[in-house]
């Protein structure tokens, strides 16, 4: 009998040592460059608001400097100012941007190089959400939300990608989401970019490997910004954490300065993602279960109130 | 009794009880598609780029079965060849819509003339892809475009066109065939797993949004196929432990997929592996690319047009 309960101890002993191992390094990683975002150019897509606002505001807080784009310029520019205003000597570029058109991507990009020369890190994080019934969805509505979440992030690593190559250094991060590995219903449109994302971070890693540029996704989990405004009531009262833009943001510089690979905001969705990944169909009825008409209602209500995010 | 006896014994009783449990399920699955052999009969099936590859296979085995087919493709020249063909192996009915699926009143005409015809489309198979492999960085920006719009966006608004009369009569069944690089994103295709990661997406939400509606969704996820878009890097593939289909297997897995609502499978097992090990461990499931690939084939993909 002792056999087999010292070799599960031995087992679990060892996954321990590992964790604790990886936890170890990953601090030494962190330690080693307390100063990694100085004086590095970022450029973030969706940066008047919610997450693309907090990434502006803890890299100024770091001393990096920033090319801020988004569509609403007053709010653009007072987040710019915020940004100044904690760290003075650190250079914000504001640029106007629709990143759904291409000729307006090539034009930042422009700007970014010829104000500093390079470009390290590329957040794409500019995203919509909108939901409804996908039978009536507006079809205005749906091609955006591929356009701005998907195609946009595309089109703009491809055209950064050849700067960071020549330098071979930079590092590339699109902000995606738990729904981008388990989709939720009523806003198929916007699982459907986020999942795309995934697999832009993805095939682009392995293609990338070597070549100096590295490439993370991050998954956030429901984020407390405009995207979930009109409805932040009804994901209170979901099984999922509520996070504040904020927590996300430092959450996020924290992986992209161990160059991870994937982050997930909440932890406890692992196993959500890792079933359904494997059993795609094991949890379909979960949503009738835990979350009942109120969800469905919650997203009914945003499909009357389109609400956008830093765009 | 010695210890290890013991313990050797119960790995062997556990591994026949999986593999008895094993042949019990294929068995059951066999009965199931047996129990109805005409399932597919006089069903209207609606096939998006019918002219070629698994798209054209698919058509076959339908007529074979006796359904009746609504064939949309580019080129008309070959899909009423397609349609000859259909029709000389049983299919009772074959409607030829040539359609540019890029184009949305292409799609509405589509859906308009199919269900003029028929009244109703039991079976929709978003078929139709696009591939243009190479770097991100040297893949023109009209090749990212066109690759989303034809593989991911034609398809969402194919599928929203015919989903109102589907859910009028409560019944229907919407099929995706993605690729295995939905589930694993191969280097050098980036744009293509990115559209093909989208109809993932596309089909998990939308079973999710379907649940008990009566409207089925199935993916399909074929790994290599000897269609045209692989014909560059078949060659290197060949030398891989990763197999390649032929255009008839996929068919035929296909409707067996279909006949018994699955949710959704993956042809090459290794490659689903290979795809469950990236949700759950991406950096580790890296490796597998450059185990199960021979070296060669990343470049040969990147120097792949179209």
């Amino acid at each position: 009998m002792t056999r087999p309960r010292l070799s599960a101890v031995a087992v679990v002993g060892a996954v321990v040592g590992f964790a604790g191992l990886m936890h170890v390094v990953r601090r030494r990683k962190l330690a080693r460059h307390p100063d990694f975002f100085r004086a590095k150019v970022v450029l973030i897509t969706g940066a008047s608001s919610g997450i693309g606002r907090a990434l502006a505001i803890a890299l100024a807080e770091r001393g990096a400097y920033l090319v801020l784009a988004a569509r609403r310029m007053e709010r653009l520019t007072r987040v710019a100012d915020e940004c100044r205003f904690i760290s003075p000597d650190s250079e914000v570029l504001v640029v106007q941007t629709d990143v759904s058109e291409q000729a307006q991507l090539e034009a930042l990009v422009g700007q970014a190089l010829d104000r500093f020369g390079h470009i390290d890190i590329l957040i794409n994080n500019a995203g919509i959400m909108t939901g409804g019934h996908y039978e009536a969805y507006n079809i205005a509505a749906l091609r955006e939300q591929i356009e701005v979440n998907l195609l946009a992030a595309m089109i703009l690593t491809r055209l950064v990608l050849p700067h960071m190559l020549r330098r071979r250094a930079g590092h590339i991060v699109n902000v995606s989401s738990v729904q981008g590995r388990y989709a939720l219903p009523f806003s198929v449109p916007y699982g459907v970019s986020k999942y795309g994302l995934i697999g832009l971070g993805d095939g682009l890693r392995r293609e990338l490997k070597g070549s100096g540029v590295t490439v993370t996704t991050l998954c956030p989990g429901a984020t407390a910004s405009e995207m979930v405004a009109p409805a932040v009531e009804g994901f209170r009262r979901m099984p999922a954490q509520l996070f504040e833009p904020a927590e996300i943001a430092e959450m996020s510089l924290k992986a992209i300065r161990q160059g991870r690979a994937e982050l997930y905001g909440d932890w406890m969705l692992l196993p959500v993602v890792w079933i359904s990944a494997i059993f795609p169909g094991a949890l379909d009825w979960a949503y009738k279960l835990s979350w009942p008409d109120e969800f469905v209602e919650m997203q009914r209500k945003r499909s009357v109130m389109p609400e956008e995010e830093g765009v | 009794m010695p210890q290890p006896r013991r313990g050797l014994n119960l790995l062997l009783s556990a591994t026949g009880a999986a593999f008895g449990a094993w042949i019990a399920s294929r068995l059951i699955r066999q009965r199931r598609l047996d129990s109805d052999p005409l399932y597919f009969a006089d069903k209207v099936v609606l096939i998006t780029g019918a002219s070629k590859g698994i798209g054209e296979a698919l058509a076959y085995a339908l007529a074979a079965r006796g359904a009746c087919l609504v064939l949309a493709a580019r080129s008309e020249d070959k899909l009423q060849a397609v349609a000859a063909e259909c029709r000389s192996r049983g299919a009772p009915d074959v409607l030829v819509v040539p359609t540019d699926i890029s184009e949305e009143p292409a799609l509405q005409n589509l859906t308009h003339r199919a269900l003029e015809h028929f009244a109703h489309v039991d079976i929709l198979i978003n078929n139709a892809g696009y591939q243009r492999g190479g770097a991100l960085d040297q893949v023109g920006s009209e090749a990212v475009y066109q690759q989303i719009t034809v593989n991911l966006i034609g398809g969402m608004l194919l599928t929203q066109l015919l989903l109102p009369d589907m859910l009028a009569r409560g019944s229907g069944h919407i099929v995706n065939i993605s690729s295995i690089i939905g589930r694993y994103a191969f280097p050098y295709a980036t744009s293509y797993g990115a559209s093909k990661f989208g109809m993932v997406g596309f089909n998990e939400s939308l079973r999710r949004e379907l649940y008990g509606t009566g409207i089925n969704v199935t993916l399909i996820n074929p790994t290599f196929t000897e269609t045209d878009i692989m014909s560059d890097i078949k060659e290197v593939v060949r030398k891989s432990i990763l197999r390649i289909d032929s255009v008839e297997t996929v068919a035929q897995r296909t409707l067996e997929a279909i006949q018994l609502n699955e949710v959704e499978i993956t042809l090459d097992p290794i490659m689903q592996v290979s795809g469950w090990l990236s949700a759950i461990a991406p950096r580790l499931s890296d490796l597998a690319f450059r185990v199960l690939t021979p070296p060669g084939v990343a470049e040969a993909a990147a120097g792949q047009h179209e």
